[in-house]
């Protein structure tokens, strides 16, 4: 056995460890909004939100994901919403990437039904299969940092069946932004060093083993849960169904869900003939000039759907 | 109850907690319960066949030094030792596998085979403490080792939880007396197992799992829709899978057990630095290597007899320790092949007897280690695929053109991306001659090496964690 006595304890090399972790977490943190648009985009949610229900005549949140936000131009509904109800509109957008209403659950009722004025109508933009819950364990850090607030770790850990490994997790991304925004920052690491990372990291994770599979994959627990916190708090809320390059029929549990709960179903995706192939940029995103075609389009429809929407409440 | 879990590291801290408060007799039933829950995690009912093994060896091990005992009865109860604990194996890891393929067989030559399809599920680990347990009486009948007196800390060598399920193999010879004798942490205890855990944990989460997805990709397609490259990429990034998951579950055992004052044995040493076949096996899987050299290839005659009886004597060993690792044909042919490598290896190594002593210059040990790296890739081909057939395909895919897909141009910059920073550092260790190089830097550079680490153990796990894929071994 080497001798021992003649090198400084461990305990040095850990604190110098620690100190760098402490120092890595200070840096993330002021360094946080640089890392993607979109963590910035959720920065600033609940300050859209609070400017919504401070504004006057009808105060819209349109919420949804990337679908929204490559789909709609909010000025330009604001103001075609005005044209179309003819009363003065003030309108923001939530479009965090990547959510469905496993997300936004969370999400609004940390932003939007915990805080003290409401808007008169909460419009969810979705595509095909994007109401259904998903896998926990896929979105568990951006749960964890950006939606699920502190308050809310208990529902978070029962009502989704969250297991011990799942609820560790949580916890420290939530506690830490060195752990919990590690997949923007892995992504950013590799998008900057190898070409066409983004695009090309899906085929592999397509080849991926399925995670856990938790009980409530493929039902809509969380749009339910959504929509009843909505109406506790008298929130009227219209779902629109977005369109994608191949038109799609809105799945017939989500039409059920809205005739049950006499939720508004906007169904806009058939609508827009006008939106052609060439207007997208892949399958399913719209490109600037389709965004520009269609917000202005779907106001009409938009703002029956909210005048319904409000007459029922 | 993974190594990479939360769960492990609460349950290893409650231990070492423990430990640290308790005297030597107390620690070790401690440890023994611990490693018993440790096992039950994955299943309960399996402790009991750890228990059998334990009772059954520990009886032999009295029994053999008993004066009442002749030379035959010794042999008697050593041969009981060897039936019992192969006969777990061939039970719960080979039954059914040959069932199946002698039912194969019969149906092969035409006859109506109806016999039954088995379902058994194979317990975690059981190669491993079997084959350790084994060691124990083996030595003991060969004047070796002494018995212990002392049937829990037996039952705890047979069971310690760090090396339970994946080894490495411990001879008894080493680890009974490390469980016997009073022991107390050193510093360099310390440093060391700091250093095992966090570049095992190091090697398992960020290059076995992130490896994983690549080779996960290649294995699951077509091998006919893959090209050269493709099947290429496939089965480097399963060789280094395979490499980071196993260095890294023994690292993490090493390094928990040094933590309590034990040592464990090093399992590998650089096996993609191997020069030859021959160099490769005391590099990789060391505690099974040299158990089969000591217990089945030297029994055998070893190199005693003549040069036919040494290539039979090579295949033998090669072949069972190919089929140690798995009911199936791949790891035959596995070892097989490895057993034929190492065969030609000898060949050659034969006849250029007279300059064996010769100091290769960079350029040629270069070449011998970029050829024996290649080999022992071909031979993952079999370990890793589903059948043999499937294996075939891929090597027919190695020679099927070489365009740059897709998947090669994400593939590749991802494998350089996590592989070739650890080759380098491992160069540097394998020149520095010693595997504990790290903890011997100034505190500053391990500090910033341990923060590297911790920094992407953080940010680059792969999307799926896995299982250590040793312990379906």
């Amino acid at each position: 056995m080497a001798n021992s006595t003649a090198r400084p304890s461990e305990l040095w090399v850990i604190l110098m460890v620690l100190a760098g972790l402490a120092v890595t977490e200070g840096a993330l943190t002021v360094l946080r909004p640089q890392l993607s648009g979109d963590i910035r985009h959720l920065d600033e949610a609940d300050d859209i939100v609070r400017e919504v229900v401070q504004g006057e005549g009808l105060r819209v949140v349109v919420g949804g994901n990337s679908l929204i936000g490559e789909g709609i131009d909010g000025a330009l509904l604001e103001q075609s919403l005005e044209e179309a109800t003819g009363e003065e509109v003030t309108l923001g957008v939530i479009r965090p990437d990547g959510t469905g209403p496993l997300e936004w659950d969370y999400l609004y009722r940390r932003i939007m039904f915990n805080v003290e004025e409401l808007p008169d109508v909460l419009v969810l933009g979705f595509g095909p299969g994007h109401m259904r819950d998903r896998r926990i364990r896929t979105q568990l850090l951006r749960l964890a940092v950006h939606h699920v607030d502190r308050s809310d770790l208990r529902r978070f850990f029962t009502f989704d069946g969250l297991d011990f490994e799942e609820r560790a997790t949580a916890v420290l991304a939530s506690s830490s932004v060195t752990f919990g925004l590690r997949d923007r920052i892995s992504a950013r690491v590799l998008a900057t060093l190898i070409p066409g990372y983004r695009q090309r990291a899906l085929l592999l994770l397509s080849a991926a083993p399925s995670p856990s599979n938790p009980q409530n994959v493929g039902s809509y627990r969380h749009l339910e849960a959504l929509l009843d916190e909505a109406a506790q708090y008298g929130v009227p809320v219209v779902m629109m169904a977005m369109p994608a390059q191949t038109p799609y029929d809105v799945e017939a549990p989500v039409v059920a869900l809205s005739g049950r709960r006499g939720v508004e179903l906007v169904d806009v995706n058939p609508i827009p003939a006008l939106l052609g192939p060439s207007r997208y940029f892949d399958d399913q995103h719209l490109d600037a000039e389709g965004r520009q075609l269609f917000t202005t389009s779907v106001a009409p429809f938009l703002a029956e759907g909210i005048s319904r929407a409000i007459e029922g409440r | 109850m993974l190594f990479n879990s939360f769960e492990f590291w609460i349950f290893f801290a409650v231990v070492l907690g423990s430990y640290r408060l308790l005297g030597h007799r107390g620690q070790n039933r401690m440890l023994l319960v611990a490693s018993y829950i440790f096992y039950g995690s994955w299943d309960w009912r399996f402790l009991s066949l750890i228990i059998l093994s334990t009772a059954v060896d520990f009886r032999v091990g009295k029994a053999l030094v008993s004066p009442d005992n002749d030379e035959a009865r010794r042999k008697a109860w050593v041969t009981l030792s060897v039936v019992v604990n192969l006969g777990l194996l061939a039970v719960f890891k080979y039954l059914g596998f040959f069932v199946d393929s002698a039912a194969a067989m019969l149906t092969t030559l035409g006859l109506q085979a109806n016999l039954p399809s088995l379902h058994i599920i194979l317990p975690v680990g059981i190669s491993f403490y079997t084959f350790q347990t084994m060691s124990y009486t083996l030595d003991i009948y060969r004047g070796e080792l002494k018995p212990t007196d002392d049937l829990l800390d037996f039952a705890l060598y047979v069971s310690f939880f760090p090396q339970l399920v994946a080894g490495p193999i411990e001879r008894a010879k080493r680890l009974l007396p490390q469980i016997v004798e009073p022991r107390s942490p050193t510093a360099d205890d310390v440093r060391e197992g700091i250093y095992c855990i966090l570049y095992g944990m190091f090697k398992k989460v960020v290059i076995a799992d992130n490896m994983a997805v690549i080779a996960n990709h290649a294995f699951s397609q077509d091998p006919g829709s893959l090209t050269g490259l493709e099947a290429l990429l496939g089965v480097y990034a399963f060789a280094f899978q395979i490499y980071g998951d196993f260095h890294g579950y023994s690292l993490i055992a090493q390094g928990t057990a040094r933590l309590m004052g034990i040592r464990l044995m090093d399992n590998f040493n650089h096996p993609y630095f191997a020069k030859n076949p021959q160099d490769f096996w005391r590099r990789w899987h060391i505690s099974l290597s040299t158990w089969l050299r000591d217990y089945l290839y030297i029994p055998l005659g070893g190199s005693r007899g003549g040069a036919r009886k040494t290539y039979r004597n090579l295949m033998t060993t090669m072949v069972l320790g190919g089929l140690w690792h798995g009911a199936n044909w791949t790891f035959v042919v596995w070892g097989t092949v490895h057993g034929g490598w190492l065969g030609i290896h000898r060949w050659i190594a034969g006849r250029a007897n007279g300059a064996k002593d010769a100091v290769d210059s960079v350029a040629v040990s270069l070449v011998k280690v970029f050829v024996t790296f290649q080999l022992v890739c071909v031979t993952w081909l079999f370990f890793r695929a589903e059948s043999v057939t499937q294996a075939g395909g891929f090597i027919g895919s190695l020679f099927s053109g070489f365009p740059l897909t897709e998947f090669v141009l994400i593939g590749y910059p991802l494998l350089a991306f996590f592989v070739l920073p650890t080759l380098i550092y491992e160069l540097w260790v394998e020149r520095r001659g010693d595997l504990f190089a790290m903890t011997k830097v100034h505190p500053v550079a391990r500090a910033a090496f341990y923060l590297a680490l911790v920094l992407f153990l953080t940010w680059f796990p792969a999307p799926m964690r896995s299982e250590f894929i040793y312990f379906q071994f």
